[in-house]
């Protein structure tokens, strides 16, 4: 958990860089990066009942 | 001022794409290198209809990987099954499975379920003599998430189009019971039956079907971007949309309290539990009116049906002593074959063949010097879930020789 606020300290570090250098473009790029990261990292280590499948 | 703004936000938009074509050339490129045990499920969705309530999308190709991993590709018509013709080939016995999770097997490839299975087991077994020189056809109509009334109402409105000889419908006393009631499914996407006060079924609830603007765009999305089908799948874990429909559903209603003790009454009710609950009472009533009439309607058809009661790993996974001794007791539990008894009986009064899976392998289990065969579950969850490949290979052999039988006997 530690760890995970750590490199979300880097992510944030690297937007306000970003953000100071006007790099307007490459902004979503990282935001979007570090969504489907935190989806992907975060849905994989939540349980799901084997006979719950939910398909919609 | 105005147009550096519009410049700023032009530069935004531009990153957004370029980051959403980026992640999904390299989701597509991931997906054809990755090795089977790194895939992540996609391209597998249900769809709401409405008789059935809900089913799998037709023509899917996708990959399963939450329980099991399989390569699925559903029928044209929906079926987690090869193409199938409506009209019976000449000189051949079809037999249609009908089930929920269990015969869907998403959880194992195509030719190794159930259905696969019985197929071969009579064509090599059961096709050599003079009196019965036929091919045999097995096709699978599994959809998880069905109870009997879901189940009864596809026979009524698909299976019986492919005029099946028998009809094998798969009941899994783990939520079966559940399955057919509102009060603790409140799932309004579903169809339910109730009896009334001259004791007779009745279709309650029609399904609501499931087709608004915003569902509709975001399949429209989904079916068009591997990167909305690959996370999908954590979302779908993050919030269990199911959950939350209930959720939603018992605010609205005001049943909280209600529907947790009915739930409670519910999940005992397949091991004999709460049996002086009029609740439950009233729950195994519904669920054996539906098996009779299903059992009615098919014979007015011209066919059979059978009923195979599917197995538990928590019972036949596992050594005899320790499920005796250990696990029951645990759980306070009298009789672990409660719901088979009670089948095997509504069956014999009722002159329906039944087909008790649980007693077949546990004698298979417990007849042995030393371990168990795991015929549930993969990975570290062995002996619990779905039917792994030697479950099906049981099962499948199991139903072969039973439907074997019933053709020389007639």
């Amino acid at each position: 958990m530690r760890n995970f606020f750590l490199k979300l300290e880097i992510a944030g570090d690297l937007i306000k860089y970003l953000w100071k250098q006007k790099l307007w473009w490459a902004i979503p790029t990282v935001a979007v990066m570090l969504f489907f990261g935190i989806i992907i990292v975060v849905g994989s280590s939540t349980g799901i009942g084997p006979f719950i499948y939910t398909l919609f | 001022m105005f147009l550096i703004f519009i410049k700023k936000f032009s530069l935004v938009l531009f990153g957004l794409i370029l980051a959403l074509i980026v992640l999904e050339i390299t989701i597509r490129v991931l997906l054809s290198f990755l090795p089977e045990n790194l895939l992540p499920t996609y391209g597998i969705y249900q769809k709401s209809y409405p008789v059935v309530g809900h089913k799998l999308v037709p023509n899917l190709d996708g990959v399963w990987s939450r329980e099991g991993f399989s390569r699925v590709k559903t029928n044209s018509m929906g079926w987690n099954d090869y193409e199938r013709n409506l009209v019976k080939p000449l000189n051949t016995i079809r037999i249609a499975i009908v089930g929920d999770s269990f015969i869907e097997a998403l959880q194992v490839d195509k030719s190794k379920a159930v259905g696969q299975i019985t197929e071969f087991w009579l064509e090599e077994n059961c096709n050599n003599s003079e009196t019965l020189n036929s091919n045999f056809e097995v096709l699978s109509f599994g959809v998880s998430g069905w109870g009997t009334s879901q189940m009864y109402l596809a026979i009524l409105d698909e299976v019986l189009l492919f005029d099946p000889d028998y009809i094998l419908l798969a009941f899994f006393p783990g939520n079966d019971l559940k399955n057919n009631i509102y009060e603790v499914e409140l799932n309004p996407h579903k169809p339910y039956f109730e009896i009334n006060d001259q004791g007779e079924l009745f279709l309650s609830r029609e399904p609501l079907l499931d087709n608004s603007i915003k569902k509709f765009f975001y399949r429209f999305v989904r079916d068009r971007s591997i990167l909305v089908q690959v996370i999908r799948e954590p979302i779908v874990k993050i919030f269990a949309s199911n959950k939350n429909v209930v959720a939603e559903t018992i605010s609205k209603s005001n049943v909280k309290d209600d529907y947790q003790k009915k739930i409670e009454l519910i999940e005992g009710s397949s091991w004999g539990k709460n049996l002086d609950s009029k609740f439950v009472q009233y729950s195994w009533s519904l669920t054996e009116k539906l098996l009779l009439k299903t059992s009615q309607d098919i014979k007015s058809h011209n066919s059979e049906m059978l009923i195979m009661i599917v197995s538990r790993g928590e019972i036949v996974d596992f050594e005899r002593d320790y499920v005796f001794e250990l696990w029951a007791k645990d759980q306070k539990i009298k009789n672990i074959f409660y719901t088979e008894e009670r089948i095997e009986n509504f069956g014999l009064k009722n002159d329906i063949p039944v087909i008790s899976i649980s007693r077949k392998m546990s004698a298979f289990n417990w007849g042995k010097k030393f371990g168990t065969t795991k015929f549930h579950g993969f990975g570290d969850q062995l002996g619990h879930g779905h039917w792994n490949e030697n479950g099906h290979n049981f099962v499948g052999k199991v139903v072969g020789e039973e439907i074997c039988c019933i053709l020389y006997e007639e």
